[in-house]
């Protein structure tokens, strides 16, 4: 007994310490974390089971809410299908262009440099600016796409207007700002031990076996790593479909963040927006979990 | 040492964090309107507390508050950018020069993004809003409990409004209920401006007053012609054709009381069907990206014959097209089959928040805003015609633009016919369907029978949802 108290006493010199320090300096990141995070999410979370306007007042209506979603609200479907849409078509080819660019860049080849400068700047430009020179350059009668086109004599179509295209364009768009994605997938790439390279170069390997033999499995981390990211950040989709079409064509660009903006903002309905919040979090939970989950199949550690 | 600094160091990143947010959190203390009392800031110190209640409960003749018995704080929140924030600023300085007694203070707060949507929210919200606040019944206020009613300040003045606002301007702040959400600071309607060469080119008489659209879907397509960037068409697209359309075919999207959607209607199938009608004949120019070729560009550059131009944008409009050679003029604005014209009103007012604790003197500001100060109304002209009658039609009307015989006259003349933007504010949501119906038909081309049996019962749902409706 005595022997169990002298060692706690003793853990806890040290350890109380450490204890202190290190909630000293978290202090900071947690103080914000509770305040800005976790109160927002618990506050919205009890919202989506009421009435409430933007002052937050209300009655509380059970699931009233999340029924008027999944069984009234036409724009809530329609957004939910755009949003699934876009991740469907953005994070593939997202991950694909980025892994594609970043062995690219990793390669010894002139004005390196200069290459990664300029795949990475789109990243950094104003995100407003560059959604309206797209919309310039997808531009039904002015655009340059469609004059490109009729040089060919092909009457371009209506990019923007047309419901079918909108979208698409919009995944075009955002594809275009990937450089933190191209730029995370050369790190990753440049990680790998060139002893791999050399080994499989003796053994008389090409450049493509190369690739798909060592530098795409050994990037699987950082593959998963961008997966994880682009989920998320594709389910919150909103400027480009909010400065550009405003969600039209006939809702064809509407997605779930615009729904949620639009009730909150625009409507006043903060408990409304608070329940699709919060079905958007579930969804985005969902997707990283099964991602997660099935990293055990198809990531590789180097160790 | 090392380890002192450390520690020293997060305690001081802590505490720093603490005080900020304890900065944040200080709008908890905002006082609540119904224990405010005037006094408390040093205002009127012989009046009555004048939130909402106690202004219905002191009588009308303690909310008459004149200037000369006003004092303490007043804080204003504008919104505005360029011009419009100009010329907020120039009124409100002219304000607080004449009342030396107030202390006054102001923000203008942009509109673009929605800044001042979200600040004006979150403020109204938490009740750490400014005395007075910008509003406009057809954008942002109405149909709220964030502001007292203004009704017990008019009756205590006595004053007939009719005598001093320009007719048809005060409308569109009176809730169903009666309640006077705001008042008015100024307005902007439509006049159609048209292009003199084209018109005498294509050998078209310039249309008079009662001309309808249907009629343009006739004479309209002499102006369609041209491929690409040389295409050209009878009327361009603003952005306020699709808040004009509901009216085109003698329709009215709601009832007068906002109780009940009229958008199943037949008119509206009309106006959809007319809509489409003009821009497959080439007459309105089918260009979904309007935010990157503003139609204000095709109009000045000569490729649209007609355009409704806004109080709003009248200079930029006439200067661009007195720098592109282009000769404009001004003819009426279309009419429905009635005969009545089809025009819609943009409106910004004022509103006192029922936390303020000096009403009064937000009484006076409104007053003097909207028709008691000449100076302050001149001001306000330079974003709009001026809700002062006296301003409105001696000074605001009499303003000339480049141009031969281009003036303000028709503003003044046809404020009083004007429909209130129908989906701005409280109605955004039923806005919103409204333009899903016009791309379905328009870009989709989907039936318009078809589009109205889709989404007018959806329309009815959102108005049978609104909060002055339950």
């Amino acid at each position: 007994m005595s022997s169990m108290s002298k060692k706690k006493k003793k853990m806890s010199g040290i350890q109380k310490r450490n204890n202190i320090n290190f909630y000293l300096y978290i202090s900071p990141w947690l103080l914000f974390f509770i305040v800005l995070t976790v109160y927002p999410m618990l506050k919205s979370l009890s919202l989506a089971f009421t009435d409430s306007d933007f002052s937050g007042k209300g009655n509380f209506i059970g699931l009233n809410n999340f029924i008027q979603a999944f069984t009234v609200d036409v724009q809530f479907k329609a957004a939910f299908r755009n949003t699934i849409c876009y991740v469907l078509m953005y994070v593939p080819l997202s991950l694909i262009l980025s892994f594609f660019l970043g062995w690219l860049l990793s390669r010894k080849v002139k004005l390196l440099g200069f290459w990664r400068t300029v795949f990475y700047m789109p990243y950094i430009t104003s995100g407003v600016a560059v959604t309206i020179l797209w919309g310039w350059i997808f531009n039904g009668t002015y655009g340059i796409i469609n004059y490109v086109l009729s040089l060919f004599g092909i009457t371009g179509p209506n990019w923007l207007g047309d419901k079918r295209l909108a979208l698409g364009c919009i995944v075009v768009m955002c594809l275009w700002s990937l450089g933190n994605q191209i730029l995370i997938m050369l790190a990753g790439i440049q990680d790998i031990p060139d002893s791999y390279y050399e080994s499989a170069q003796i053994d008389g390997a090409s450049t493509i076996r190369q690739v798909f033999a060592i530098t795409l499995p050994l990037s699987t981390p950082t593959i998963f790593f961008n997966l994880v990211i682009g989920v998320i950040s594709a389910f919150q989709l909103f400027n480009q479909p909010y400065i550009l079409t405003n969600g039209g064509p006939v809702d064809s660009t509407l997605t779930v963040a615009m729904v949620i903006f639009r009730n909150a903002f625009q409507y006043g309905k903060m408990g409304y927006a608070s329940c699709i919040a919060w079905c958007l979090f579930i969804v985005i939970m969902i997707f990283t979990g099964i991602i997660n989950a099935s990293q055990k199949k198809w990531v590789f550690y180097d160790n | 040492m090392k380890k002192v600094s450390k520690k020293a160091f997060a305690l001081l990143l802590s505490s720093t964090m603490v005080a900020a947010l304890a900065g944040c959190g200080g709008g908890d203390s905002a006082p609540a309107a119904d224990n405010a009392p005037a006094a408390d800031t040093g205002s009127a110190d012989t009046q009555e507390p004048a939130a909402e209640s106690n202004a219905e409960d002191s009588g009308s003749s303690e909310a008459a508050a004149s200037s000369t018995n006003l004092s303490g704080a007043l804080d204003i929140w504008a919104w505005g950018a360029d011009d419009e924030a100009k010329s907020r600023e120039g009124a409100l300085e002219i304000f607080v020069a004449e009342h030396p007694e107030l202390d006054v203070t102001y923000t203008i707060i942009p509109t673009a993004d929605s800044v001042w949507d979200q600040k004006a929210s979150a403020a109204l919200a938490s009740g750490s809003a400014g005395d007075v606040m910008q509003m406009s019944p057809d954008y942002y206020g109405m149909n709220t409990d964030y502001y007292i009613d203004l009704n017990p300040y008019v009756e205590a003045d006595g004053v007939n409004l009719d005598d001093v606002l320009v007719d048809g301007i005060i409308d569109g702040y009176y809730d169903t209920d009666g309640k006077l959400e705001g008042f008015p600071l100024l307005a902007n309607c439509f006049v159609m401006a048209y292009n003199k060469d084209m018109f005498e080119a294509a050998g078209v008489p310039v249309p008079e007053a009662g001309w309808t659209l249907s009629d343009l879907a006739d004479w309209g397509q002499t102006f369609a012609g041209g491929e690409g960037a040389n295409q050209t068409y009878g009327l361009a697209k603003h952005w306020v054709m699709n808040n004009m359309m509901p009216f085109a075919c003698g329709g009215v999207p709601y009832t007068d009381d906002l109780s009940t959607s009229k958008m199943g209607e037949p008119e509206i199938v009309e106006s959809l069907t007319l809509y489409k009608d003009l821009i497959d004949k080439g007459i309105v120019p089918n260009d979904t990206a309007l935010e990157t070729i503003p139609a204000e560009t095709l109009f000045v550059s000569g490729k649209c014959a007609m355009y409704p131009c806004g109080g709003f944008e009248t200079i930029t409009v006439t200067n661009d097209a007195d720098e592109n050679g282009i000769n404009i003029g001004f003819c009426p604005m279309p009419s429905d089959s009635n005969g009545n014209e089809i025009n819609v009103q943009y409106a910004t007012g004022w509103a006192i928040t029922a936390t303020s604790k000096n009403p009064d003197a937000g009484w006076q500001f409104l007053k003097e805003s909207a028709y008691a100060n000449d100076e302050m109304a001149k001001q306000t002209a330079i974003a709009g015609m001026p809700s002062n009658k006296n301003v409105a039609e001696t000074y605001y009307g009499g303003i000339t633009f480049k141009g031969e015989g281009l003036d303000n006259s028709y503003y003044v003349e046809h404020m009083g016919n004007t429909h209130l933007n129908p989906f701005g504010g409280t109605l955004a949501s039923s806005g919103n369907i409204w333009t899903s119906m016009i791309e379905a038909v328009l870009l989709d081309n989907q039936d318009p029978q078809a589009v109205v049996d889709q989404y007018a019962p959806q329309i009815e749902a959102e108005f049978s949802g609104y909060s002055f409706n339950n």
